[in-house]
This record gives structure tokens, sequence and C-alpha cells, in this order.
């Protein structure tokens, strides 16, 4: 568990013998595979594995959670995730002739439809009962804005299919999906979106400017509560502006982070999630996340891009890879490099966390308990759908001008406003997009015109 | 040094090894995803073969080279209609290799032929 007793350091010069890491011997929140408690947990969810465009005529083999799977799209155009290897002989499904139902396994034509059953069983006599006895694991799978998304738990437990209200506002919203491989755990990488800080340091102070210069300016950081998980939160005051850039960390492994190129030269306040993803596990040692990106006016204006910069190991930032040279890795590293280099799965155990790593806290104690209420027989909280089938979200940003007579130098009143702010988003959320903007511009100007009045 | 990488013989110019650096700042970055570098070579070559009497509508022959050819072969091959657009239908070849200089993902040799 995470519980664990701090070591005492030796803290003399050169004591690299006396403080060598401890072991990583604490894998309860990173365990994928079925039968583990986090991988049990993981499965109560839906979870996108593979953007649309992928998957054409011809099966696709992929590794979820541990399992080798295959996923094809039959020419009735249904889709079908099924175990890889043939309940018969075991010959792998990726060379599985698609069928205008289902899928036949090419080596002794077993015909299995979407969901598993088995449809024929060519070889054998008339009289043969294996079709009847025997099925082909199977999971449900959806689609949704090009992304494709598997449920692997128990069929009886079939979740509700959630959908975000974030990829409908504003009206110019367009979302372009897109996916990225990483070699290591999962959890590292919903960490590195619930640790705000590193925003400053990796994007902007140490290893080059990939944010705005905006970030440079070291933030107040928060991570209040939502009923999906919490906010990674990062109120600043730039100049003379007050600037609060908040994302969604939404459990167990969904995240939307606004964009890092606001220059905090003029005023905006908006729900602005510029992607939205899942940190999925391929397995213990291999996760990719996948999501969409959002292209509306709004995104387009503080960076350039278009949709063609999306796609599968494709988006236009620095460092989301190791397509680039060892050198240039080193001389301006990016998430890729810092995340990945913690190891296949970092170990905790020798961390030594300091006050600006509450957010990555926050979100391990969310993870372990949630894990240990699922072990417990609790079911998994899932995303609160409010209306129409659909779940609000609160990533935002709000740049205002600071009023005359508001003192926000002082960090305690910076801090307050920010979590003042955020949880405008909150408190609003039942409303459509557009009037909870509204409605949260009117409440945040008067927090602001409060701090005036009582400073 | 980089013009090093032109020949030129009557109708005949080789322009080879050209690489998706920034021709004014070579040591600057190279671009990190394997469309921008494509498209950065071609750049390259446009304003290489510039001061020359050859144009990128002469160019007869194109070969690719690509690190990781099976994960980058298919993102190129659909950049083609673009990425030629100002060229005259040249013949294209493309081939995986283990590595380029400068830890570049692709690299292109082009052959112009006058009245191609």
């Amino acid at each position: 568990m995470l519980d664990k007793t701090i070591p005492v350091r030796d803290t003399r010069p050169y004591s690299g013998y006396h403080n060598r890491p401890a072991p990583n011997c604490d894998q309860y929140i990173t365990q994928v595979s079925a039968g583990t408690p986090g991988g049990e947990y993981l499965r109560k969810y839906w979870h996108p594995f593979l953007l649309s465009s992928e998957l054409k005529d011809l099966p696709v083999p992929v590794r979820l959670l541990g399992e080798d799977l295959v996923v094809f799209r039959d020419k009735s155009s249904r889709l079908g995730l099924l175990h890889r290897h043939c309940v018969h002989r075991g010959s792998s499904l990726e060379f599985g002739i698609v069928a205008e139902r289902g899928i036949r396994c090419c080596y002794h034509g077993w015909h299995f439809d979407v969901d598993g059953r088995i449809l024929d069983t060519p070889a054998e006599p008339a009289t043969s009962q294996r079709k009847n006895n025997l099925t082909q694991g199977a999971y449900p799978v959806r689609e949704w804005q090009g992304l494709i998304f598997a449920y692997m738990g128990p069929i009886e437990d079939l979740p509700e299919f959630p959908t975000y209200d974030c990829v409908d506002h504003p009206q110019d919203n367009e979302v372009v999906p897109f996916s990225m491989s990483m070699p290591c755990n999962w959890v590292q990488i919903v960490e590195n979106g619930s640790d705000p800080m590193h925003n400053a340091f990796l994007h902007a102070i140490v290893a080059g400017q990939q944010f705005s210069p905006a970030f440079k300016v070291l933030p107040q950081l928060d991570f209040p509560e939502t009923p999906l998980g919490f906010l990674s939160m990062a109120t600043r005051k730039v100049g003379d502006y007050v600037f609060v850039r908040s994302s969604d960390i939404i459990l167990p492994n969904m995240g939307q982070f606004p964009n890092g190129g606001n220059k905090v030269d003029q005023e905006s306040l908006g729900i602005r999630p510029f992607l939205t993803r899942w940190a999925v596990a391929v397995d213990d040692t291999h996760s990719f996340y996948i999501g969409f990106a959002h292209l509306n006016s709004y995104n387009k204006s503080v960076r350039k891009m278009t949709k063609e910069d999306f796609g599968v190991d494709k988006i236009p930032f620095i460092g989301q890879t190791d397509n680039r040279p060892y050198h240039e890795r080193q001389q301006e590293p990016g998430d890729f490099d810092a995340v990945v280099t913690q190891g296949p799965v970092a170990n905790r155990n020798a961390e030594h966390l300091g006050t600006t790593d509450r957010g990555v806290v926050a979100f391990r104690r969310m993870l372990a308990n949630a894990i240990k209420d699922h072990e417990g027989g609790k079911t998994p909280l899932k995303p609160r759908i409010v209306k129409q089938g659909t779940v609000s979200t609160y990533a935002h940003e709000i740049v205002l001008k600071i009023p005359i007579g508001v003192d926000l130098d002082d960090a305690k009143k910076l801090s307050e406003f920010g979590h003042r702010a955020a949880m405008a988003f909150v408190e609003f959320d039942a409303l459509p997009p557009a009037q909870r903007e509204e409605a949260v511009k009117h409440k945040v100007k008067s927090i602001l015109e409060s701090m005036a009045s009582s400073s | 040094m980089l013009l090093n990488h032109l020949k030129s013989s009557g109708t005949w110019m080789y322009a080879n090894g050209i690489l998706p650096i920034d021709l004014q700042t070579p040591t600057n970055f190279l671009h990190e995803y394997v469309e921008e570098q494509a498209r950065k070579i071609i750049a390259n070559i446009e304003e290489l073969s510039q001061p020359t009497a050859f144009r990128l509508s002469e160019v007869a022959s194109v070969q690719i080279f690509l690190c990781n050819f099976q994960k980058f072969y298919p993102r190129v091959n659909v950049l083609y209609p673009s990425l030629f657009e100002k060229f005259n239908s040249p013949s294209i070849s493309c081939v995986g290799v283990d590595g380029l200089p400068r830890g570049a993902l692709i690299s292109m040799n082009f052959v112009f032929l006058k009245n191609a």
C-alpha cells in the first residue's frame, strides 16, 4: 500500500553507498493483469484502445490490460474484440478471415460471431456439440468520436457508456483523434498530468520554451475534488493578469488538459480542454495515451496546428516520442523523456516527494482507495451522467485583469482566488456549456471584486 | 558544405543526402515527426536548387531513405501527393535504413534532368 516508513537518509556528501534506492516492491496501484486488484478495478471501465482510422478491412492484433486480443470490423460493419488465440487450437485470429458475420479462423475454419459465440465448426461432424458448449472470449466494443472503446470486465457489470460534454463546445469544435505509445506503466502518465509544477520546469524554465513564457511564473497549486476526480490546478499572477489553468483528472485514467500556449495578454474564460485523453495499459510496463484534440478557434489561435498534425504517435508538441536524436532529447527533453525514464514501473519506494507533489499524492491515494473499495466489493465510482447520457467535465482556463486594490502578490490570496474560481465550474456543472461559462464568468468576477473590497 | 551535396553535369544534376536540417542554422533541432522532416527536406531541396539552373519540376528520380520503415513508411506514403506537388511525376523509391546522419528519420536523394 502507499503508507511507508520514511527511511533515514545519510546526508553526508558522497553518500551514494549509503543512499541506494529502496527496492521497488509496491505494485498495488500499477498492476493491470486480470486477477490483480488494480487489473480487476480497471476492468470495470470502458477504455479506448484504437483509432477508428486504424481499423480497416483486416483484423488488428492488440494487447490490452495484459491480454492478447484481436479487433476487427466484420463485413456487416459490426465491431468484434476477441481473445486473440482461437479457442480450438490457438491460432491467432489476426490471420482470421473476416466474414459477413464475425470472423473465421484460418486454421480449421471455426467461425465466431462478434460476441464470441461459435457459429460453425465445419470440420466437426454435424452432430458435434462443440459450437454449443464453447465460446471464444469476447468483449463489448463501442465507437465514439473516432476512437474504439472496450469493456473488459464481467458482462453482468457492464456500465453505461459515458459521453462527455467537451466534444460539442464551442460550436466550431472539431475533435481529432490521436494515440501515443509510452513504454512505461500507465500510472506514470496520469501522474504527469496530476503534476502542474512540471509545466513550469519541464515545459518552460529548464528544458526549453515548450509552453508560453507565462508558464515560467511559478504557480500556486491546488487539487480540489470534483464529482469525477479532481482538478490539477495552477494559479499564476502574470503581469497585470491572474491566470488559472485547471486540468481534469478523472478516475481511473482519463484526463483533460488546456492548451499550453496561452500568452496571458488578454482576458478570457472558458471550458478549455485542448486534449482529452485516457492513459491505457497495454500491460504493466507498456501503455499509450489515446484520445482527441479539440481544434476550435480558441485553441488554434494560441497554437498553430491542423488536424493533420494528430494521429498515431503524432501530436504537435516536442518531446512526446523517442523519435528524436538522443542528444537533442538530452538538450531539450519532453514529457516522454521525463516520464518513461522513471522506469518501466516507477519505483515509488525510492522517491522523496515534496510539497509540490500533492497532486501526485492525491491521485495515488484516490486510486489506491478506489482499488481497495473495489476489492471490498464496492461498485467503482462511475462518471456522473448529468444530462442525456452526457458527463460534465471541468478543465478550464481563466485570464482576468486584476482590479486595482486586489493584492494577488500574496500567495495565500492568489491560491484562494484560484480555488474559488475553479469551484464555480463545479457549482454550475448542470448548465449547458455556453450558459455555464456565462454563469462562471459572472461569479468569478464577483469573487475578484469582493477580494478588492476585503483587501 | 551542404552545397557539396549538389553535383551537376550538362543536363543532369545530382543532389544526395539531403537532410531535414535547418539550412541557415544546421545545429538547430530536427523536427520530431517524420512528416515535418519530409516537408523540411522538400523545402531544403527547393532552396538548395534555387541558385542552380534546375527546378523541382525537373526532378526525374527521388530516392527516400527511411528509419523504422515499418512504422514510418505508411505515414510518409500518404504524404506523397502533397510532398511532391511541385514535381513532375518523378520516379520514387523508398527504402528502410538502420540510421541516418544527425539522427534524422528520413533523408532523400534527387536526380534532376533538364527537360525530364
